[in-house]
C-alpha cells in the first residue's frame, strides 16, 4: 500500500520502454523521493561518468504519501547528477505532477541513454509515448507547456526552456509555468537527453488501507497542527514575509553579499509583493498555499519568492520590484534557477565595478540587469560568460575571493556572517550550498539560538538534515513544521506497520550518509566542504550584523565537530563502522 | 506611554486581525514579553522581537515612543 509498486523505465537512445517492480528492501530503507532516487542513482550509475552524456539518469521519484490527502504531500523529487557540481542532486518540485504521475500507475520513472533528436514524453497510464519536438526545441517553457495542453488535453507538465537546451549549470526544470526543480542544473541534464518535456495524465487514484480512520487522523492533524501559528506565515504572506526578518537581523545578501542589509528593502518586502498580489496558489493537498499570484504592469507571475528577491534584488542591488518580477519571469520562462542567476549576476556586477573585468553591468542598473536572463540562457554577448556560473567565471576572470558558492552552486540568501550554523549547513550540503537540506537561520538568526557562535551548531544542522532528508522522501514540502513523532503516525497508517520517531531518524541519517558517499566515490571530501573566503575574512558593516565574520577556525571548529558527530573521520570520509551500522 | 504594536504574519489573529496597533499604556515600564502576554500571543508563537527595528529579547523594558515588532516562527525556506 502506498506504493504502487511499478517504476517506468525508459531508454531513450533505442526508445525501449519497460516497467518493473519498485525495490521495495529499498523503499524500506529510504522512502521515496530524495532517498530512494540517490540509492537507485548510487547503485545505476557508474563513479566519474559526465553527468551530461548518456550515461547520466534523470530520476522522477514520488513517496509513500503521493497522490494522498496528507497535507503539503503533492511534490515530486528529481534527480540525476549534478552538471554543476558533479555531485550527487535532488531537486522538489510543486504543483500537481507527482500525484498526476502516481495517478498514471507509477512510483517513479527512471530515463536513460540520449535520444538522437528532440523528443517529448507522453505517459498516460499504461501508453508511453516518445514523440517528436522538433517544433517545442528553442521555445521557453511557458510556450512548450502551452503547445502541450492544447496538443494533448489536460496533462500536467515538466518543461525545460533554452537554459537546459544550452546545457547552462544553472538550467532548472520548470512545471505549471511557476513551479520549477531549480538547483544544481537538473534541466541541463533533460536537454542533455534532448528531453524537451514530460507530460503526464493519469486516470487511476491510490490506495489507503483504512480510509476512515486515515481521514479522520488527517483531519484532525491538519486542523490542529497544520493550520497554526507555526506554519500559516505561509499563507499570510509566504516566503517574501522573510525579507524584513533577514534585514533586520543583518543577513540579507546585498552588492554579492557585500553587506547583509539592504537600504531599499521596503521596495521588495512581503507588503511590497501583497500591494501586487492577485491570489493565494497551492500545491495539490496543501492547505497552506505558500504562493503569490502577483501582477505588475503588463507582468504577471507566480512569485517572487525570498530567494528571487534576495539574490535577484538586494544582492544585484535592484530595488525595483517591478524590474524583479519581470526578471523573475524571464528566469522561470527561460528555465533559469534565481538562486544561481541573481548570484551570477551579481558577481559580474562586482568584477566590473571593481574593474576586473567589464561586463557592462553595475549595481543597481535595471536595463543591463533586465537583458541578462535571456543573454546567458542563449549564451549570447556577456551571457556567453555568465553562463559558465560562479565558480567557473571566477577561474576565467578572478575574484576567487568573494565568489560566493560552495562546491560549484550559488550561495541562497541568507548571510553566513550572521548565521554561523547557515554557513556549516551550506558547506556540508549534499549538492552544495543549499538552505534546503538544513534551514538554522530559521532558529538562529530569526530565533533564540545565538548566531555568533560555534557551539552546538554541528548537532543542529545535523538534526536538521536528517529530518529534512525524511521531509523530502516521503514526500512532505518543508514549510510544514511537522513533528518527526506525527510523520511516523501517518507513514504508520499509510504503510501498514509501526513506524517510529527513532526509524525515522535513523532513514534520514543513512540518506545523507548515501548521499556522502556517492560524492566520496566522486572524490569530494573535506576539502570540498569549504566556505567563500569572504566570510572568513571581511566584516560586514552595516545593521544587527555590522562587524560580523565567520572566522575561519569558527568554521573549521564547527566542521570538525560536525563529521565526528555524524561519525565520519577528519577528512569527511564515512568510516567502517559507520556504513556498517547503517546497512550501507 | 504611547507605544505602537505591529503582529507580523500570521499573529495578527492576536489583535482580531489588525496588523498595527497604536496603544495607551497606563504602565511607564513595560517588558516585552508581558506586553505579549496582554494580547494572549503564546511566546512558542514567536521567532522573535524587534524594538525600534533592533533585533531584542523578551525581557526588553519598553519605553513610550517604541516601536515593537512581532515575528513569527517560520519553518521551510
Ligand atoms: S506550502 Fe507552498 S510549496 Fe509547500 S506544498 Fe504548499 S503551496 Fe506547495
Amino acid at each position: 500500500m502506498a506504493y504502487i509498486d511499478k517504476v517506468l523505465r525508459i531508454n531513450l537512445t533505442n526508445g525501449r520502454t519497460t516497467s518493473e517492480p519498485l525495490n521495495k528492501e529499498w523503499a524500506k530503507d529510504y522512502l521515496g523521493g530524495k532517498g530512494l532516487s540517490i540509492k537507485y542513482l548510487y547503485e545505476e550509475l557508474k563513479p566519474g561518468i559526465d553527468p551530461l552524456s548518456a550515461d547520466n539518469k534523470l530520476i522522477l521519484m514520488t513517496g509513500p504519501l503521493t497522490g494522498t490527502i496528507v497535507p503539503n504531500s503533492g511534490k515530486l523529487a528529481i534527480a540525476a547528477k549534478s552538471p554543476a557540481t558533479g555531485t550527487i542532486l535532488d531537486c522538489s518540485i510543486g504543483g500537481h505532477f507527482a500525484p498526476e504521475l502516481k495517478f498514471a500507475g507509477y512510483d517513479a520513472v527512471i530515463i536513460e541513454g540520449k535520444a538522437t533528436e528532440p523528443i517529448y514524453l507522453f505517459i498516460e497510464d499504461s501508453n508511453v509515448e516518445l514523440r517528436n519536438a522538433a517544433d517545442l526545441w528553442g521555445k521557453g517553457a511557458h510556450e512548450t507547456e502551452h503547445l502541450l495542453y492544447e496538443r494533448l488535453g489536460d496533462v500536467i507538465t515538466l518543461a525545460i526552456g533554452q537554459a537546459g537546451e544550452n546545457l547552462l549549470p544553472m538550467a532548472c526544470i520548470s512545471s505549471e509555468l511557476y513551479r520549477q526543480a531549480g538547483r544544481g542544473g537538473i534541466g541541463a541534464v533533460m536537454g542533455s537527453k534532448n528531453l524537451k518535456a514530460i507530460s503526464v495524465r493519469g486516470n487511476g487514484g491510490v490506495k489507503i488501507p483504512d480510509i476512515r480512520k486515515f481521514s479522520a487522523t488527517l483531519n484532525k492533524i491538519k486542523r490542529e497542527d497544520t493550520m497554526t501559528d507555526d506554519n500559516m506565515w505561509a499563507y499570510s504572506d509566504g516566503t517574501p514575509m522573510i525579507v524584513d526578518l533577514s534585514q533586520s537581523t543583518g543577513i540579507l545578501p546585498t552588492r554579492n553579499f557585500q553587506e547583509g542589509t539592504f537600504d531599499e528593502y521596503k521596495n521588495i518586502n512581503s507588503e511590497a509583493v501583497k500591494s501586487v498580489l492577485k491570489a493565494k496558489k497551492a500545491c495539490f493537498a496543501c492547505p497552506l498555499a505558500c504562493s503569490n499570484y502577483v501582477k505588475m504592469g503588463k507582468t504577471e507571475i507566480e512569485g517572487p519568492e525570498y530567494e528571487t528577491l534576495a539574490l535577484c534584488g538586494s544582492n544585484c542591488g535592484i530595488g525595483d520590484m517591478e524590474a524583479l518580477i519581470e526578471f523573475n519571469r524571464l528566469c522561470d520562462d527561460h528555465c533559469l534557477d534565481t538562486i544561481s542567476a541573481g548570484n551570477t549576476v551579481a558577481f559580474a556586477m562586482e568584477l566590473t565595478e571593481k574593474g576586473i573585468h567589464d561586463f557592462g553591468i553595475r549595481f543597481g542598473d535595471v536595463e543591463n540587469y533586465l537583458q541578462m536572463p535571456t543573454l546567458i540562457a542563449t549564451r549570447q554577448g556577456v551571457g556567453a560568460d555568465l553562463a559558465l556560473g560562479v565558480k567557473k567565471m571566477a577561474e576565467k576572470f578572478g575574484g576567487r575571493d568573494f565568489a560566493m558558492e560552495v562546491k560549484g552552486l550559488e550561495i541562497p540568501g541568507y548571510e553566513p556572517r550572521g548565521s554561523w550554523a547557515m554557513g556549516l549547513a551550506y558547506g556540508t550540503a549534499d549538492r552544495g550550498a543549499c538552505h534546503l537540506r538544513a534551514w538554522p537561520a530559521s532558529v538562529e538568526a530569526f530565533g533564540k539560538i545565538d548566531p555568533f557562535t560555534s557551539e552546538g551548531k554541528a548537532e543542529l544542522v545535523i538534526g536538521m538534515q536528517d529530518i529534512n532528508s525524511v521531509k523530502f522522501s516521503a514526500i512532505w514540502c518543508d514549510f510544514w513544521a511537522i513533528s518527526t513523532e506525527q510523520m511516523a503516525e501517518i507513514l504508520t497508517l499509510l504503510l501498514e506497520r509501526d513506524i517510529t520517531a527513532a526509524e525515522l531518524s535513523t532513514i534520514g541519517e543513512r540518506i545523507n550518509n548515501l548521499a556522502r558517499l556517492f560524492n566520496e566515490r566522486e572524490g569530494f571530501d573535506r576539502k570540498d566542504d569549504y566556505l567563500p573566503t569572504r566570510v572568513h575574512n571581511e566584516k560586514l558593516t552595516t545593521g544587527f550584523t555590522a562587524g560580523k565574520s565567520l572566522p575561519r577556525e569558527n568554521y573549521e571548529k564547527m566542521l570538525s565537530e560536525y563529521y565526528q558527530l555524524r561519525g565520519w573521520d577528519e577528512n569527511g570520509k564515512i568510516t567502517a563502522e559507520k556504513k556498517k551500522a547503517l546497512n550501507l | 506611554m504611547e507605544i505602537t504594536l505591529l503582529l507580523k504574519g500570521p499573529l495578527k489573529k492576536y489583535t482580531d486581525g489588525a496588523e498595527l496597533l497604536e496603544l495607551e499604556l497606563d504602565e511607564n515600564e513595560l517588558t516585552v514579553s508581558e506586553l505579549l502576554q496582554r494580547f494572549k500571543v503564546p511566546t512558542s508563537s514567536v521567532s522573535f522581537v524587534q524594538v525600534n527595528n533592533a533585533k531584542k529579547d523578551l525581557n526588553q523594558l519598553i519605553k513610550g515612543g517604541d516601536t515593537i515588532t512581532v515575528n513569527p516562527r517560520v519553518a521551510g525556506g
